[in-house]
């Protein structure tokens, strides 16, 4: 090969080399070790419970107040108007037919009382917040008709009474005449003590029926013809109502939601607390009403309140109506505490739930208001508890599980992260046994924390506290911490123990600090 | 394979830029005997005191850096790693046949050439923190002063003059600016706790860049003017010849659209707080963009070209033999004063061969090797290898690769 032959090649190969060589083909990755803190918190009273829940004393110890109705009266079971629809038909009185009926004479002239079911009750007299009655009036007489339907007892806002009158056109069996139309029954009061006053639930009603003078002339009436009224009550929202309530005896199981704790196994030892229930009757009745059990219920196991009060009867006489819905009402107050009840045994049992059951007898003695008495469905009856719970407590072994969601976040950080928990535990409670299952909203789970303990602060008194720090080492692989990445919960299950097992008061400035540190490869890479 | 090959062919052609020793130390004035002298020539090299040639492929066309890799770099350097490399690809021409204003001495000159110029000064500290991390940096603080890293591409078209005898002249380019980008931290450290629960960063520097929304090959960000000139003086009775060579002496004024940033704050970090990650309405992880203070400005920039200033001298022994003595300066931290001594002979007319020593510039002592050619007095061919050992080893501090290609076309008397 000659000198020139091989240049040639010789650049050609060069630059064949030099288009196709320079290229970048794979990113470049390597590894560094990273010691970084990943997170940081302090879990303070306000975290665990809502600041509403707790008060401090004049000593400093922090109380938990926890308040709920522990039972109801249903207001509606004694005075209700259901959707009601009431149907008259009238005929003029004779059989046979047809009688030529000159214009003005009057065909029906009728007076009586209408029944309108309101529960159970006696009710004398109701007013009404919101309702509406439509009508429908049906003629089937072959001439028009002058029609007066008066209600007197209902009494609108402005002091009228119900007047339905129409002039009618002519109808037929097969055609008749129908005219419909509404009232508004906002303010509407109604007296239900019928024509004569003294019946109940009857509503008095007039009814003229003439021949119209726009006639002309006569009109053939049978003795079948008719006229119909339907009256239809609907959505009626009463807001007073007076009569007699009757005497009913009702039984009332209610379950009180206790759940700021949520407790698995174990108890703790409370050195006191109290537990006030209230009762007031705004009812213008009397009531009779014995609370027959009172319990606390945890993991299925009920334990049941031993005082005076369960199993007699609690007598709250009648409220008085001053008018215009100001009552002087009657109530019952309670308080149950460790030196008349076993509450702290119920309390430190640390129940889920609260069942109480109660029977309450509504006027007892009978009709003795001779018929008046009343309700204001917007005055709810009350029956309310307060429970109030000094944070004096010892605890050996009582278990809690928790939750905490976890949500999802973005990293480019491709890491197999070694976890070091700090926990600087400022609360007078060892945590023992701490186990904590991460759930990701994918399904899997994994195991975060296995065992781990976290001493309890060094107790000295209510104002002297020395909080304990201790690590807990944790390796995450990638894929667990990918899961995380994802979101999801973290299951806790812990043993609460207090301080050397006595008695330990808090003031509400515990809490728990937490640091999260991470220590681990890191790869790194770019396109 | 292909990284091989090219290198293989490359030391074939490789070429210092200030090859052509023959042209001035040879026996003959073949160049001064035609019309005109066409170059083409590209040029890549790279060198540095600590990133040999294994490490520079992964970062430059990818692959995973291994612990031990990243340690050998460590390893070199104690204080200060230097990074420096170009590229240049151009085309001239020189007018031998013409004269300028009458003066039949002088003659035309042009060239046009595309060029990329980038340098770097990373303090050991932030070359541990960035490939090995912080975890056996605790309760220290890891010092970033100092750190620089420039980069600057632009292409050149220019005119000048060529004394013929010496083939001294100059040569004014404008200059068209296609990117540039500089980071200075003036001071700065990273501080990580003795358990690793906090870190706190202090940064004081700039960083400054051309406009990114306008990119690549001639895009025309800027505008300057540039000086190249050789200025030869030969010694008395043909002994030899010194020269005085400037490159790139000059400035590019960058756009409006070019931006600064600027900062000195400290950041510190002890973790994010749980509220954001046990939360429903959780932010996740922070952005630590977000808590990096840092000023920002966008307005026009002028900055220097990566010029230097060559200084050399060439001194004959016998007929057939002569040495070489060149040093380089560049008035930049990261660049120190480059002192390169050479032994060359003449194998017979038209061949020359020799050996170099190079010491300073981005790295270390080097020795390379050198060949010129001519063939046919019409075609110059010049092979320079900057570093043997770089050449060929992974674990070569440096690389140098020139092709360059000069024709010459005859007068039209000689045709």
């Amino acid at each position: 090969m000659n000198l020139k032959a091989f240049k040639s090649i010789y650049f050609f190969a060069l630059l064949v080399i030099l288009v196709s060589a320079c290229r970048r083909e794979e990113p470049t990755v390597w590894d560094i070790q990273v010691a970084s803190p990943l997170a940081e918190g302090r879990i303070t009273w306000s975290d665990l419970i809502a600041d509403s829940l707790r008060e401090t004393d004049e000593n400093g110890v922090m109380h938990l107040i926890y308040q709920s109705d522990f039972f109801d009266v249903d207001m509606d079971t004694l005075i209700r108007l259901d959707d009601t629809t009431i149907v008259n038909s009238f005929t003029p009185g004779f059989n046979g037919g047809p009688l030529n009926v000159p214009a003005g004479f009057s065909l029906i002239e009728l007076e009586e009382n209408i029944t309108l079911g309101i529960s159970n009750a006696e009710i004398r007299e109701v007013r009404i917040n919101a309702g509406t009655l439509r009508y429908t009036l049906t003629s089937y007489v072959e001439g028009p008709l002058s029609v007066a339907y008066h209600l007197p007892g209902v009494l609108f806002p402005d002091g009228t009474n119900l007047q339905l009158l129409a002039e009618t056109e002519a109808g037929s069996i097969e055609i008749p005449y129908t005219l419909q139309g509404e009232e508004d029954l906002s303010g509407v009061s109604i007296d239900l003590q019928g024509v004569n006053g003294s019946s109940f639930n009857r509503i008095a009603s007039m009814l003229n029926v003439a021949i119209s003078s726009s006639a002309g002339g006569t009109v053939p009436v049978y003795g079948n013809d008719s006229v119909t009224v339907e009256l239809t009550f609907e959505d009626v929202v009463i807001s007073y109502g007076r009569g007699y309530f009757g005497n009913q005896e009702t039984t009332v199981e209610t379950l009180v939601d206790f759940s700021p704790f949520i407790a698995s196994v174990g108890s703790i030892e409370l050195e006191e607390l109290s537990l006030s229930a209230a009762i007031t009757n705004t009812l213008g009745a009397d009531l009779r009403i014995t609370i027959d059990e009172f319990s606390g219920l945890a993991n299925g196991t009920s334990t049941t309140l031993s005082h005076e009060l369960i199993g007699q009867p609690i007598n709250l006489t009648r409220a008085l109506d001053n008018g215009n819905g100001s009552l002087e009402v009657s109530s019952f107050e309670v308080v149950i505490d460790e030196s008349n009840s076993n509450i702290a045994t119920l309390v430190g049992s640390i129940p889920s739930e609260i069942a109480v059951n109660a029977s309450v007898d509504l006027n007892p003695l009978g009709d003795i208001s001779g018929g008046n008495d009343f309700i204001y469905t917007d005055q709810a009856f009350e029956a309310s508890l307060a429970l109030d719970i000094p944070l004096c407590l010892s605890s050996a072994g009582l278990w809690l599980q928790d939750s905490l969601s976890i949500a999802p976040f973005q990293s480019e950080l491709n890491v197999e992260p070694t976890l070091t928990f700090i926990i600087t535990n400022g609360f007078p409670l060892a945590v023992e046994a701490l186990d904590a299952t991460f759930h990701s909203i994918l399904g899997e789970s994994f195991q975060l924390v296995t065992n781990m303990n976290i001493a309890s602060g060094n107790y000295f008194s209510i104002d002297a506290l020395t909080p304990s720090e201790q690590q807990h080492v944790q390796v995450l692989s990638h894929n667990n911490l990918e899961l995380m990445r994802q979101g999801g919960y973290i299951e806790l299950t812990m043993a609460l123990s207090s301080y050397n097992g006595e008695i330990v008061k808090m003031n509400g400035n515990e809490y728990i600090d937490l640091q999260l540190l991470l220590n681990g490869a890191i790869e790194l890479s770019y396109e | 394979m292909k990284k091989r090959l090219i290198i293989t062919f490359l030391t074939l052609l490789a070429m210092d830029l200030s090859a052509q020793r023959s042209w001035w130390m040879g026996n003959d004035s073949v160049l001064q005997q035609n019309a005109v002298v066409l170059d083409l020539e590209g040029e890549a090299m790279y060198r540095s005191n600590g990133i040999d040639r294994e490490m520079l492929n992964k970062l430059a066309f990818g692959g995973y850096i291994s612990p031990e890799l990243a340690e050998r770099q460590e390893e070199r350097v104690e204080d200060l790693m230097r990074f420096g490399g170009r590229y240049r690809g151009s085309l001239g021409f020189i007018v031998m046949a013409d004269s300028v204003f009458g003066n039949q001495q002088w003659g035309w000159q042009g060239r046009v050439s595309a060029n990329a110029h980038m340098e770097a000064a990373i303090p050991s500290g932030l070359y541990h923190l960035l490939f090995k991390g912080n975890a056996d940096r605790l309760d220290q603080t890891v010092h970033i002063d100092q750190t620089w890293v420039d980069y600057m591409a632009y292409q050149k078209l220019g005119f000048g003059l060529v004394h013929k005898p010496t083939l001294s002249g100059f040569t004014i380019s404008a200059v068209n600016g296609e990117r540039f980008d500089r980071l200075s931290v003036l001071e700065g450290g990273l501080y990580t706790s003795a358990l690793g629960d906090s870190i706190s960063l202090s940064y004081n520097g700039t960083y400054s860049r051309s406009d990114t929304a306008v990119r690549g090959f001639g895009s025309g960000l800027g505008i300057g003017v540039a000086l190249d000139g050789q200025l030869n003086i030969p010694l008395n009775e043909n002994r030899g010849v010194v020269s005085i060579i400037l490159h790139d002496i000059g400035f590019i004024a960058w756009n409006e659209a070019s931006e600064r940033f600027e900062a000195d704050s400290l950041f510190s970090f002890t973790g994010v707080a749980l509220d954001d990650i046990i939360d429903d309405d959780g932010d996740g992880l922070p952005s630590f963009r977000d808590s990096l203070y840092y000023t920002h400005a966008v307005a026009r920039m002028t900055r220097w070209l990566p010029g230097r200033i060559q200084a050399r001298l060439m001194h004959r022994i016998s007929e057939r033999d002569f040495f070489e003595a060149d040093m380089t300066f560049r008035p930049v931290n990261v660049f120190d004063p480059q002192i390169r001594m050479g032994y060359y002979v003449y194998l017979n007319e038209h061949c020359m061969m020799g050996a170099n020593a190079t010491f300073g510039g981005y790295g270390k002592l080097r020795f390379g090797i050198a060949y010129e050619q001519w063939m046919a007095n019409r075609l110059f061919m010049a092979v320079n290898l900057g570093d043997v050992y770089g050449q060929f080893s992974r674990q070569g501090l440096g690389m140098f690769a020139a092709l360059r290609i000069t024709y010459l076309i005859r007068n039209q008397n000689d045709q």
